[in-house]
């Protein structure tokens, strides 16, 4: 309504059309859906975990309790070296495939997408039986004559790392492939012609054109295992515990506000590190990296 | 000019979540109003239309109570039982069920008195009328008619371990575990996320203390026995992982689930079961308030005694009933192995009513407690 009270009248009709006919009107559905399923819930948590509990106590307890501030930290170090191995996995994974021919391209892209037809529980406990003591993995070292691993690494850091990447994989190779898609081959080639060696066509022209998308992708994979249950419990044990297993069983145990009040404490600690990334970013890039 | 449809657009986000917000709270609350049996749920729901809605645990658990329980009531009354075996969300689903003023379940089970009492206390679970269920006259086991629900089988911590690994005719105790000197070897524990108070609730015990003076439980103390065994634990995390960490001889001795070693016993007979100083606890059938068929629940709860049927799920599943008569029609072998059967009851012992109330209020801090001391 604002848009329209300043033009002169000639316009007004113009106006109105581009307002009715402006793409952001597609959004309306998806908002919907946002609200119902998304922000709706986000508040009834806020309720639950402010109203329905003793909230100083709630907080008090988080703080006072060594575990929750363990698993805390435990939780954004596995997400962070979840989304570093991946991206620095996803990222030459990308860069290959976009350099096949079409054909091989969509060969490789349904085979790196295949996996995420199986549902993530048994994709976590097929790497239990890969993984755990005189496993798979044990039953390969003793035919190469090698010592058993002996569960090295299952019920620990390591085998949360190991599924997680595996699950995050395609999610990070996307966003990359359609970076590495849209890289003019001609740009390296001009850059090869002007002299420049391969370290300097990818410092000048590759990385920069591409590092984004890698970015994009880490915030992805980070955010996504910040939160994620089934992996972390059933890879992880007891000893590994990810914030997400907690929030699970305390509402197991009927403990909804305090359920209520770690989850908060992991929204806003995520969005805490997202922003911290974004000043980061704008940094780098006034300094002109990335 | 994109300023427009974009303030619009914010508009219509903030305009839809009032109404959402709106529509919600103008809403009664679907407050359960305490009252037993009252089944004025919403007709039209799913599960009103279709038959009986049963909610416990999947695997072989879920297996046996719809081979020994489901379907011969089926086939008695000619009521269609519908069975959701997974009881991962039960309490979280429930709470959520009860909200939404659409109960989804008649029966509920798979948990034990404290969980269950809590629920009740909340006034999600109906109370059991247990006059007209005829339990109260049954000689069910001691704690099976509750308010809150009715008895379905007995669970023990017992100790299972490797015959072959431990020195001639040795039955270890509870003391015994936690005894590496006089047993030494690796130890197979939970790794928490369900009753947490059960291991230093033994660890207590083994330490001398006697059942009746458990509660309040001396955290301080408990954890400091669990502590001289740290060194040689295996956790795991799982029912299954617990027989796996057994059948692979990962560890000499565990504080086991009673069923679950059974189990392992068909696959290895090496693996023994004993029952001194062993913890007995009782898993209970209940209804949810506001359940959609609650007389047909009542119905199920009463077949569900029925000692052919309780054997039945024992010789399946190794859990032993409520109703001792179901104990006279074991085969022998499985006699002398279940809880129930009365020398290894004399060496169970059992936390009271009073003390399961303590434990309810407790259980979420004992389950942050064992949770810290597992991945210290």
């Amino acid at each position: 309504m604002t848009a329209v009270a300043a033009p002169p009248t000639k316009d007004v009709g113009r106006a109105r059309g581009q307002f009715v006919r402006h793409p952001a009107w597609l959004a309306v559905p998806l908002l919907i859906v946002f609200v119902l399923a998304f922000l709706y819930p986000l508040l009834r948590m806020g309720e639950v975990a402010l109203l329905r509990g003793d909230v100083v106590d709630n907080v008090t307890r988080l703080i006072d309790t060594p575990l929750y501030v363990r698993v805390l930290g435990r939780t954004f170090q596995i997400a962070l070296m979840v989304a570093l191995v991946t991206v620095a996995l996803a990222y030459p994974l990308a860069a290959f495939i976009s350099r096949r021919s079409d054909r091989v391209q969509a060969l490789l892209l349904v085979l790196l997408f295949v996996p995420m037809l199986t549902s993530v529980v048994v994709r976590a406990y097929s790497w239990v039986t890969i993984l755990r003591p005189n496993g798979v993995l044990d039953g390969i070292a003793n035919m190469l004559g090698l010592p058993p691993l002996g569960g090295a690494f299952f019920e620990n850091e390591a085998g949360i790392l190991i599924g997680m990447v595996h699950l995050m994989l395609p999610f990070a190779a996307l966003p990359l492939y359609a970076a590495f898609r849209r890289l003019d081959p001609q740009l390296p080639l001009a850059a090869a012609t002007l002299g420049a060696s391969p370290a300097r066509q990818w410092l000048r022209i590759v990385g920069p054109l591409t590092l984004p998308s890698a970015l994009a992708a880490f915030v992805l994979v980070f955010i996504t295992t910040l939160g994620f249950v089934i992996t972390p419990s059933i890879l992880g044990g007891p000893r590994a515990l990810m914030l997400g297993v907690l929030v699970q069983r305390q509402m197991a145990l009927n403990d909804f506000p305090f359920a209520g009040v770690l989850s908060i404490t992991l929204l806003a600690t995520t969005l805490i590190t997202l922003i911290l990334l974004r000043l980061a970013v704008r940094r780098f890039r006034a300094v002109g990296l990335l | 000019m994109s300023r427009g449809p974009d303030r619009a657009l914010l508009a219509v986000l903030i305009g839809l979540l009032i109404v959402v917000v709106g529509c919600s709270t103008g809403q009664a609350p679907a407050q359960p109003t305490g009252t037993s049996g009252a089944t004025d749920a919403p007709t039209g729901s799913p599960a009103v239309a279709g038959g009986l809605v049963i909610n416990s645990c999947g695997g072989l658990y879920g297996e046996s109570i719809e081979t020994a329980f489901i379907a011969p009531f089926e086939e008695d009354t000619g009521i269609d039982v519908v069975y959701d075996p997974n009881c991962d969300d039960q309490t979280t689903k429930l709470a959520a069920h009860a909200e939404a003023g659409q109960v989804q379940w008649d029966v509920i089970g798979g948990f034990g008195g404290p969980l269950y009492k809590d629920l009740h206390d909340q006034g999600l679970l109906a109370t059991i009328d247990h006059e007209a269920l005829g339990s109260d006259v049954m000689g069910l086991a001691e704690g099976a008619t509750q308010p809150f629900g009715l008895g379905f089988h007995h669970d023990g911590v017992v100790v299972g371990y490797h015959a072959s690994q431990l020195p001639e005719g040795a039955t270890p105790t509870v003391e015994d575990y936690f005894d590496l000197e006089a047993y030494p070897g690796a130890r197979g524990m939970t790794g928490g996320g369900f009753e947490d108070w059960t291991r230093p609730a033994l660890a207590l015990v083994a330490d001398g203390v006697e059942p009746a003076d458990l509660i309040p439980l001396d955290w301080e103390r408990a954890f400091a026995k669990l502590d001289t065994i740290k060194d040689e634990a295996v956790f795991w995390t799982g029912g299954t992982e617990m027989m796996t960490v057994m059948l692979e001889d990962r560890a000499v001795m565990c504080l086991c689930s009673d069923a679950r070693m059974l189990q392992a016993q068909r696959e290895d007979d090496d693996i023994k079961l004993s029952f001194d100083g062993a913890l007995r606890s009782m898993i209970f059938w209940a209804i949810p308030e506001g359940a959609p068929h609650s007389d047909m629940a009542l119905e199920f709860l009463a077949s569900t005694l029925d000692p052919e049927r309780q054997a039945h799920f024992t010789e399946l599943i190794g859990y032993s009933g409520v109703n001792g008569a179901s104990y006279d029609l074991l085969p022998a072998e499985l006699q002398s192995q279940v809880l129930v059967n009365p020398e290894n009851l004399s060496g169970t012992w059992a936390f009271t009513p009073e003390q399961d109330a303590w434990l309810a209020e407790n259980a979420s801090d004992a389950s942050e407690r064992y949770s810290t001391w597992v991945s210290e």
